[in-house]
């Protein structure tokens, strides 16, 4: 890669900053703060280059072990039993799509209509989305359904007795893990988004006078200069997109 | 409700695994008669692939002229013959004994040897003249057919990375398996990362007579479904050439078809078709050493010191970089354009 020309290294480049800028900002909508992810999105780059032998047909990269980490950490703090166990049938759902997927729709990625790689995410979007309005959901099922796709190649491998090895995360930061998660969560927020611009805006009856003020849009012009009050305000209102946790 | 609700995911996740009965059930491809024919209006048959075609589809064809699918109907894809597609220009230098690209171009550094990784993603795709079966799950003839590429390169002195990851079983999750293998290739800077596959067509679609040898031609791939598209589209353009020059009638063209094919990883991925289930493995291993021949050429390399000094003295400006320049303009315009839209989208008044 040294030797390629300038522009190709150009792409390359431009094209790592907008997917790491892009996967930032996904985490930062994870009720992560600013800094922890951007020291996930460190610790997932880094752990990308190390691979963990757990067994002789199973190696887990440490960038995807991350990944995995964090989908159960972001469940873990989901803040009703109620939410958890949604995300939990997202993802039993999400897994029974892609196998299904896997078993009908044909092995070479041409013979469908969206690529392979599109279709995991699409499908953890649309059912973490649905299963509970959630982009938590929509991540731990997109990251669940992506390590049953794994756990069904061991169960091949050991069950045929052929040779090979499963790469869990194998392609670090740019595994289907990490990208089906962070697509999965974009798209969950573009359904909750765009589902309420066309209702026209955010439901406010019956909501909480405090939720209902943070909804609207911040007044710049007439905007007091910013109190220990005011930061909080701004900090709480930031966390509520379409795509609501709840 | 939590332990019952977990409970029920692994029980769902083991049974819908174990009960996969393709898991174990070796891959076939499909009857001969339902591979995809490529017409031209003139009802010309223009070329022939196993892969599903889709309307947009493009074929850069042996003589160069550029056709895209307009309709298809049932397994026949009619084509619009778009022109002829400009091919960078080769001349032949007799000092060095080597093709060189006029265009000024050089990618590799004087003396550096360049690396090429090599995977299959399908690791069952067979011979079955030579195999007797078309699928070998975890250890396909297409091994023997990357392993005589490996060689052919080493013994020209380039480096080569070669992993023989299996990724089967032979499904639609075979591209995710085999993206951790190039992406693991990948961490050793390549200069170009290969993946080499066989087609599923009549074997007349590949046989060939090339300098005297009965060998399978060679296909190039590239998806249409990902941002490095236009640059690996033009260095597929680039390998054409050479073969073109080097091993005419090696070539069966340029196949731009709906697909990811791990190409997003790099701007020099390449998917190689070398010859079909039907041809025999002795021929496509000789269409790949043919091949191996022009990649030197392709990637600026000469173990001969005159030619590479001579090339040195040539300045970095190619064809590759205004195709990267293109694929960053419209990176950044459909990022501008999403951003836009999503503030546009979260400006929505209180109902």
């Amino acid at each position: 890669m040294a030797n390629f020309p300038l522009g190709l290294i150009a792409l390359v480049v431009v094209s790592i900053l907008i997917y790491f800028g892009v996967a930032h900002r996904v985490l930062d909508r994870l009720r992560l703060s600013d800094r922890a992810a951007l020291a996930l999105i460190a610790l997932i780059i880094v752990g990308s280059f190390i691979d963990i032998p757990l067994s002789s047909r199973v190696t887990i990269n440490l960038g995807g072990f991350i990944a995995v980490g964090l989908a159960f950490y972001v469940i873990i703090g989901a803040g009703t039993a109620f939410e958890k166990m949604r995300a939990f049938l997202a993802g039993v759902v999400t897994a029974l799509a892609l196998f299904l997927a896997a078993r009908f729709l044909g092995a070479e990625p041409e013979k469908i209509f969206i690529d392979p790689i599109y279709i995991y995410p699409l499908v953890a979007g649309v059912v973490g989305y649905l299963a509970g309005r959630s982009r938590r959901g929509a991540f731990f099922a997109a990251v669940m359904g992506i390590l049953a796709l794994d756990i069904g190649q061991y169960l091949y491998l050991t069950r045929s007795g052929i040779r090979g090895v499963v790469h869990v995360g194998g392609a670090g930061a740019f595994d289907s893990l990490i990208l089906a998660g962070i697509i999965a969560v974009l798209l969950a927020e573009l359904i909750g988004e765009t589902l309420e611009r066309v209702q026209g805006g955010p439901e406010t009856e019956d909501r909480p006078q405090e939720l209902v003020k943070n909804l609207r849009e911040p007044e710049v012009v007439q905007k007091p200069l910013p109190t220990e009050e005011s930061d909080k305000n701004e900090k709480s209102s930031g966390e509520n997109g379409g795509a609501e946790d709840a | 409700m939590l332990k019952r609700t977990l409970i029920i995911f692994l029980m769902l996740l083991i049974g819908s695994s174990v009960g996969g009965g393709t898991f174990n059930a070796a891959y076939e491809e499909q009857p001969l008669d339902k591979c995809f024919t490529l017409l031209d209006e003139n009802n010309n048959v223009i070329h022939q692939t196993g892969s599903k075609v889709y309307a947009g589809d493009e074929y850069i064809s042996v003589s160069n002229g550029r056709y895209k699918v307009v309709d298809i109907i049932g397994n026949t894809a009619r084509c619009k013959y778009q022109g002829e597609e400009k091919m960078p220009v080769l001349s032949y230098d007799k000092k060095t004994n080597a093709w060189n690209f006029n265009t000024k171009e050089l990618p590799v550094v004087a003396g550096k040897r360049p690396t090429v990784a090599v995977y299959h993603t399908h690791s069952d795709e067979s011979y079955v003249p030579s195999d007797g079966k078309e699928s070998i799950e975890g250890n396909g003839g297409i091994y023997d057919v990357g392993q005589v590429l490996v060689n052919k390169l080493q013994k020209m002195g380039l480096e080569v990375q070669y992993n023989k990851n299996n990724h089967n079983p032979h499904d639609i999750n075979a591209y995710n398996r085999s993206r951790r293998t190039a992406a693991s290739l990948l961490k050793k800077s390549p200069d170009t990362i290969i993946d080499v596959h066989r087609d599923a067509v009549p074997a007349s679609q590949y046989q060939a007579q090339v300098k005297g040898k009965d060998v399978t031609k060679v296909k190039l791939v590239v998806g249409r479904s990902n941002p490095n598209m236009k640059s690996n589209l033009e260095y597929a353009k680039k390998i054409k050439s050479v073969m073109d020059k080097k091993t005419p009638g090696l070539s069966n063209g340029i196949y731009i078809g709906k697909g990811d094919y791990n190409q997003d990883l790099s701007p020099r991925a390449m998917l190689l078709e070398v010859g079909a289930h039907t041809n025999k493995k002795e021929d496509a291993e000789k269409g790949i050493s043919l091949f191996a021949e022009t990649l030197p050429s392709v990637l600026g390399y000469s173990n001969n010191p005159v030619s590479q000094s001579q090339a040195a003295k040539k300045p970095l400006e190619s064809s590759e970089n205004k195709s990267a320049g293109t694929s960053i303009l419209m990176i950044l315009i459909v990022v501008a354009a999403a951003a836009g839209g999503y503030y546009l989208l979260n400006r929505g008044t209180n109902k």
